[in-house]
């Protein structure tokens, strides 16, 4: 029999200042992340190509989810979509495992994140909510390393700079046309800067460990009994 | 909304005239004002399925035909109607609303049933809505940069992306969170393109709806609030038909159990309930239905950011 394992629920939820979402602000859903093949994006900050993660609702009455909000069949017709899935029970998640927290809501339905963001409720009720970059790309670098999203396939790749370089082909046209000292020419060159380190940049790639080793004969031999 | 009125004398009729106004209410409000969820394509029904999911079988299109071969021997090359499926389930969604009597009492003018009966079809239009939306997130193709406004170029490039797959994309609808839309705006004022958006004019929004903002490039733009986010962009898209799809669940099947009939057909359920013990009086609405992407190559999503 397969343990039951709870989600990582917060009890004590990460919004400053503490209380519930109002119910003015609109329910967030469940969700899992999953990813594209061609879900890849250059990120400046890290130097590195990272998988863009796409949440899929776990709502009833959305992508085949039922009524029980049971993400089963979710998974395998995602998968069989050629996606890579991020279950949150997936055990290899290690410390980032269960990554969706819901937070206490007023409203009917569920207010859900991802652990690498906190809601603050401001004077008035509007909710702000915020993501911790270092935290999300550290998350989005261990599943490359750790092998549970394949690395970026270099035709994947080259088809996604092909389009960028065809935006970068449209802001030259239009900082062609625009007078000097124009925003277009800011623009067309900030662009240029990133097209370049993107094309220059690869996945992160985790250097091996060194195994320490301890002092002894090289090879094991066998003892013998009789 | 309509208003309805009964002089007939025969209880029985006066409740058959209810049930019909109360349908006629459900009706007129779910479809007359020209919801965004209408873009999605009514798949069927499950109703008698035994099951909540329906797998619909997705047609081959916009393949070419071959030349036949010279000696007739040759069997012509069979190809599969179909080419892959996808599953929409159907879940109830509901909304009730209630006043208590010292409420009623108490107010200048008393809330009837027929707007509480509005409200909650106007709640459960609003939630297929936010269904429809919803499925923007599964598209495979996303453009747009994570963490910027929305721009021309990326409405460009969710264009072209489009043209790849669909060879010739028409009769497509970009749906736009309003900021988003304000954005674009923006960006047609500053950088150029403001030839190809044509704005929505009142003969325009009176055929398409309140949310229709225009066309851009010959394509529908459409506004709508319930695009989700995920607290760093919003998941807008250019969807073409065939991108997302609906199935229904018939709660007619449920006639004869005491509450109002519904026609046949009708996937929404009104009730109207008076509890005596709270001195209170509420209308509950049902809708079983469930939307889901249905053609991948048929939408796009679009990045723009929340803040």
């Amino acid at each position: 029999m397969a343990a039951i394992i709870g989600k990582r629920e917060t009890t004590t939820p990460t919004q400053v200042g503490g209380g519930a979402i109002p119910h003015t602000t609109k329910a967030r859903p469940s969700f899992f992340f999953m990813v594209s093949p061609r879900g890849w994006e250059y990120v400046e900050g890290e130097g590195c190509w990272l998988p863009v993660l796409k949440r899929h609702a776990v709502e009833p009455g959305v992508n085949g989810i039922q009524q029980d909000r049971n993400p089963a069949q979710a998974y395998t017709e995602r998968e069989m979509a050629g996606f890579t899935v991020i279950r949150p029970e997936d055990a290899r998640l290690g410390e980032f495992r269960h990554y969706v927290q819901r937070l206490p809501y007023q409203g009917a339905g569920r207010y859900c994140l991802s652990i690498f963001e906190t809601a603050e409720i401001m004077p008035g009720g509007r909710v702000f909510v915020e993501r911790d970059e270092a935290k999300y790309n550290a998350f989005r670098r261990f599943l490359l390393t750790a092998g549970i999203v394949p690395p970026l396939d270099p035709r994947w790749k080259r088809e996604i700079l092909g389009e960028h370089k065809q935006t970068l082909r449209r802001k030259r046209g239009r900082a062609a046309q625009a007078m000097p000292g124009a925003p277009a020419h800011d623009d067309l060159s900030a662009y240029a800067k990133w097209l370049d380190a993107a094309t220059a940049a690869d996945v992160p790639v985790d250097k091996p460990k060194r195994r320490g080793r301890k002092a002894g004969p090289l090879t094991a031999t066998p003892e013998v009994t009789s | 909304m309509a208003i309805f009125t009964w002089t007939g004398n025969k209880a029985n009729l006066a409740a058959d005239a209810t049930d019909e106004a109360i349908n006629r209410l459900v009706h007129e409000n779910l479809y007359e004002n020209a919801p965004i969820w209408m873009l999605a394509t009514r798949m069927g029904d499950v109703s008698g399925n035994g099951a909540a999911s329906l797998q619909t079988p997705t047609l081959t299109r916009g393949a070419a035909a071959t030349a036949a071969e010279v000696d007739e021997d040759t069997a012509e090359a069979l190809n599969t109607v179909t080419v892959g499926n996808f599953t929409a389930a159907v879940a109830v969604q509901e909304y009730g609303l209630g006043q208590t009597d010292l409420a009623r009492i108490l107010q200048a003018q008393s809330f009837d049933i027929p707007l509480l009966v509005q409200l909650c079809v106007d709640a459960i239009s609003q939630r297929r809505t936010d269904l429809f939306t919803t499925t923007f997130g599964n598209f495979s193709t996303s453009k747009g940069v994570s963490g910027t406004d929305l721009g021309i170029d990326a409405m460009w490039e969710a264009i072209y992306a489009s043209q790849i797959a669909l060879n010739s994309p028409a009769g497509g609808a970009f749906v736009l969170k309003p900021k988003a839309l304000g954005e674009f705006q923006e960006s047609l004022r500053s950088e150029g393109g403001a030839a190809q958006f044509m704005a929505a004019t009142q003969a325009m929004l009176a055929m398409k709806g309140q949310m229709f903002a225009g066309t851009f490039a010959g394509l529908d733009v459409y506004t709508c609030g319930s695009v989700t986010d995920d607290a760093t962009d919003y998941s807008n898209a250019l969807i073409f038909p065939g991108a997302v799809g609906y199935v229904e669940a018939d709660m007619s099947r449920l006639n004869g159990d005491g509450a109002i009939p519904v026609p046949v057909g009708s996937s929404i359920r009104v009730e109207i309930s008076r509890d005596a013990s709270k001195a209170q009086t509420a209308v509950y609405a049902r809708d079983a239905v469930g939307f889901a992407e249905q053609e991948d190559a048929r939408g796009v999503e679009i990045l723009s950011q929340v803040a």
